[in-house]
């Protein structure tokens, strides 16, 4: 592993991104490695924009990453990646779900959702490790479509390995316990995607 | 001792650290980033062979206070937590509480939120250490936080006052590795005994004599501050960093990644109030010049120049006046320009915002659509009759597709500047929309003033059976406590009644007509009027299983959307543009359905296909 791994999660409040950044964190402390993560909002509804931040090594400062500098982004939604746009640099691999979350003003007609060829121009401006993967389509061919934030787990760590294997499936079961299996079945299938 | 190595938030650590601590009794409101304290000691106190501390939260934060005041006049070590503004409301007790002082240990947890995320102001809580003349310590991670908790009891105990611990979201919602230690048993004697100078604030000249012990006190706290190691120099440089607080980890982080230690040298301070004053004159005297770090006003930075001024230093001090933005959270590419001197550059991407909407089902978008409707049925426009909002979820009622609210201004406030807007002589009728919590908390004052005065005002009062936003705390109409704890579950409709008010309708905001037509009726009535708007958060609902479902029939449909735009149900969604119903969000409430103009929406039971 390298000195610090930085990951952002950005996504819509209920898309799993703060479980994420919680398995994460306690995959990095059970590869006894320092840890901190931090998180844009901390409100219990669902649905508005929520950024997770997650720094890992062996002595981490703070929970905030700078600018330019995330080793990866996981993209549950394409404009709330975008959002996350500060953080990317030309290192960085973005994991994206291209599958859009209309808001609110898109549903009642104020405004247009963005073109999503739009969307992914801006993210391949930064960087040009961008890879596409269906999640919530996959999890609900799983019969799981809470597990779409593990999907795109599984891809990310089958192209950067940042961790032990062994050890995120068992922060998975710490976490998630009754639901881990399911889970552990979404992380594995995205990485065979 | 037994160590452990656990993934703990900021704010469980600081549950840990209270239970290591030996805390008694604890209390307080949920406020966001303050809430996972208390939540969390329940959870442990449940699952844990603790000998079982009294964990309750209250009615609101200055009642929480004063349980917790008393608890430690009692002999037991107490921990009380909320918000920054919550420390307004608890702020009348706090500012006697130096007087009173305690006997075991007392922690008043607040937690401000810059930037802010979720606080109607970006409130600098450690003014009040000045204020009410009582310490304040500032922990800057989650170990730090655990730790500290624990130094809190004791620096409390040994000056017989209670403590304020500090702490900004950065530390409260950040997860790390933390190492813990054993709980320990709260074990004392409970015991009380009077002593009227120190707890009867209405002898003036005792009050006089009390102010001059405790700022004598205070005066005490520097050496303890040594003792327990709360503030500490690092590095040699020549250019001063004074810092407290999670910031101190950004310029931690900045200094080494630009491998710049070596030329600064770091004042880390974990006691903020009293100012040690020996150990900062002596750090200042030893740099040239000093950047303050902090968050959020420039409260060391004028402390810091006041003290280099008196102690005539030549030194210059700058911070959040001049060098960093004056308003917001600080990141770590705020500290990082500042450091390196370079320019900041700005990010800026204009991208459509994404406020957070009601929930799928929620009981408040049946409130709203029955006020919208009723209100144009008694003959105004929506937008013409000002609806008064107040703290809760139902303040997202001023996005689309509702735009309801007109203000949203502190606990309670949404009744008493309804009122307010009355007795100006406010010529249409005015509408006050208040949840359950809220109004137990410091609505019910303000109705009763109202009642009293007999305004002309329509009150809703969302009862939800819950404190939803955050995170699903109980309100006083609970009979079971997450502790297991029996309470006497209070009824919002006979306390209602009990204040006096005559006019109550209880209305359930799933049926549609039936709430427009109350609306309609009391809009114009004269007087006060009450409806209490009963139906669970939808959230409570789902975890208690949905059995029915709507489903949109394709063949009627003609994708009008005036269900998405009537109600903006997130589980509504338009896949190519075409409306439909995502099974797995939807909770059955029905309202889409009742406005759907070709009766094309339908129920079946959940996991029918249709
Ligand atoms: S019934 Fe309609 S309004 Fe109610 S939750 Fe389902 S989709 Fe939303
Ligand atoms: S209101 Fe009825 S007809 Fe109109 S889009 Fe919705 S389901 Fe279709």
């Amino acid at each position: 592993m390298m000195n610090e791994y930085s990951i952002v999660i950005a996504g819509v409040g209920g898309q799993g991104g703060l479980t994420l950044s919680r398995i994460i964190a306690t995959a990095a402390t059970l590869s006894g490695l320092s840890v901190k993560t931090g998180e844009t909002l901390g409100m219990a509804q669902r649905g508005g924009s929520v950024q997770s931040y997650i720094k890992i090594g062996k002595k981490v400062r703070s929970p905030l990453i700078r600018k330019d500098s995330a080793d990866a982004l996981i993209g549950l939604e394409p404009l709330e990646a975008v959002r996350a746009l500060r953080y990317i640099g030309p290192q960085t691999k973005i994991i994206l779900d291209p599958e859009p979350v209309p808001t609110i003003f898109n549903l009642v007609g104020r405004e247009d959702y963005p073109k999503i060829e739009d969307l992914l121009g801006k993210l391949m401006e930064k960087t040009r490790h961008l890879y596409i993967v269906q999640a919530r389509r996959e999890a609900e061919a799983l019969n799981s479509r809470p597990s779409a934030n593990m999907i795109l787990l599984g891809k990310l760590f089958s192209i950067n390995a940042f961790l032990p294997s062994d050890k995120i499936e068992e922060a998975i079961r710490l976490v998630l316990r009754r639901k881990a299996d399911k889970a552990i079945a979404a992380y594995k299938r995205g990485a065979t995607l | 001792m037994h160590h452990s190595k656990l993934v703990l938030m900021g704010n469980e650590a600081i549950a840990y650290g209270a239970l290591t601590a030996g805390v008694a009794v604890a209390s307080g409101y949920p406020g966001t980033p303050s809430s996972e304290v208390l939540d969390t000691l329940l959870e442990l106190i449940a699952s844990e062979e603790v000998s079982r501390p009294y964990v309750e939260w209250a009615v609101n934060e200055r009642v929480a206070f004063e349980i917790c005041l008393g608890a430690s006049l009692a002999g037991a070590r107490s921990l009380v937590t909320m918000k920054g503004p919550g420390l307004n409301v608890a702020s009348d007790p706090l500012l006697s509480s130096a007087y009173s002082g305690v006997e075991a240990g007392m922690l008043i947890l607040v937690a401000d939120d810059p930037g802010p995320h979720t606080t109607q102001t970006e409130q600098d809580s450690r003014w009040y250490g000045e204020l009410a003349k009582l310490p304040v310590i500032e922990p800057s991670d989650p170990q730090e936080a655990y730790e500290y908790t624990i130094v809190g009891y004791e620096l409390s105990e040994e000056i017989k006052m209670p403590v304020i611990m500090r702490t900004t979201t950065r530390v409260n919602h950040t997860v790390s590795d933390v190492e813990v230690r054993e709980f320990k048993d709260p074990s004392y004697t409970p015991s009380f005994s009077k002593n009227p100078k120190r707890y009867i604030r209405a002898v003036m000249a005792l009050n006089r004599e009390r102010h001059g012990e405790v700022l004598e006190t205070l005066d005490s706290v520097e050496p303890l501050a040594e003792k327990f190691r709360l503030c500490r120099v690092e590095g040699s440089g020549e250019v001063g960093i004074v810092c407290s607080g999670a910031v101190y980890n950004y310029v931690l982080e900045v200094l080494e990644k630009n491998g710049l230690l070596y030329k600064y040298k770091i004042l880390k301070l974990g006691l903020i109030h009293p100012l040690p004053r020996k150990t900062v004159a002596e750090f200042l005297k030893e740099v040239s010049n000093v950047i303050v770090v902090e968050e959020i006003d420039p409260y060391l930075e004028i402390k810091l120049k006041a003290l280099a001024h008196d102690a005539e230093l030549d030194v210059k001090i700058a911070g959040r006046q001049e060098l960093f933005p004056r308003v917001g959270e600080l990141t770590l590419d705020d500290v990082e320009s500042v450091l390196l001197s370079e320019k900041p550059n700005s990010h800026k991407v204009n991208l459509p915002s994404r406020p957070p909407p009601l929930c799928p089902g929620c009981p408040h978008i049946g409130t709203y659509m029955g006020l919208r409707m009723g209100i144009s049925r008694a003959g105004y426009r929506w937008g013409e009759i000002p609806i008064m909002g107040d703290i809760g979820c139902y303040a997202l009622g001023l996005n689309p597709p509702f735009e309801a609210i007109w203000t949203e201004h502190s606990m309670g406030a949404s009744i008493s500047m309804a009122m307010g807007l009355k007795v100006a002589g406010y010529p249409k009728p005015v509408v006050a929309v208040i949840g359950d919590s809220t109004f137990y908390h410091s609505g019910i004052t303000s109705l009763i003033e109202a009642v009293h005065k007999n305004v002309d005002l329509l009150v809703v009062i969302m009862d939800n059976s819950t404190v939803a936003m955050t995170g699903h705390q109980p309100t006083p109409e609970y009979e079971e406590s997450v502790s297991g704890r029996r309470m006497k579950p209070l009824s919002l409709e006979k306390v209602v009644r009990g204040l006096g008010a005559e006019k109550i309708v209880v209305a359930d905001p799933y049926k549609y007509k039936d709430f427009v037509e109350t609306v309609r009726e009391l809009i114009n009535q004269p007087g006060l009027k009450v409806i209490i708007s009963k139906r669970a958060c939808a959230i409570l609902a789902k975890k208690t299983g949905v059995g029915q479902v709507c489903w949109i029939d394709p063949e009627k449909c003609t994708n009008c959307l005036a269900c998405v735009k009537t109600t903006g149900c997130p589980a509504l969604t338009l896949l190519e543009k075409r409306v439909d119903i995502i099974e797995s969000e939807c909770v059955g409430c029905t309202l889409c359905m009742q406005v759907c103009p070709y009766n094309a929406i339908l129920v079946k039971k959940r996991g029918e296909v249709k």
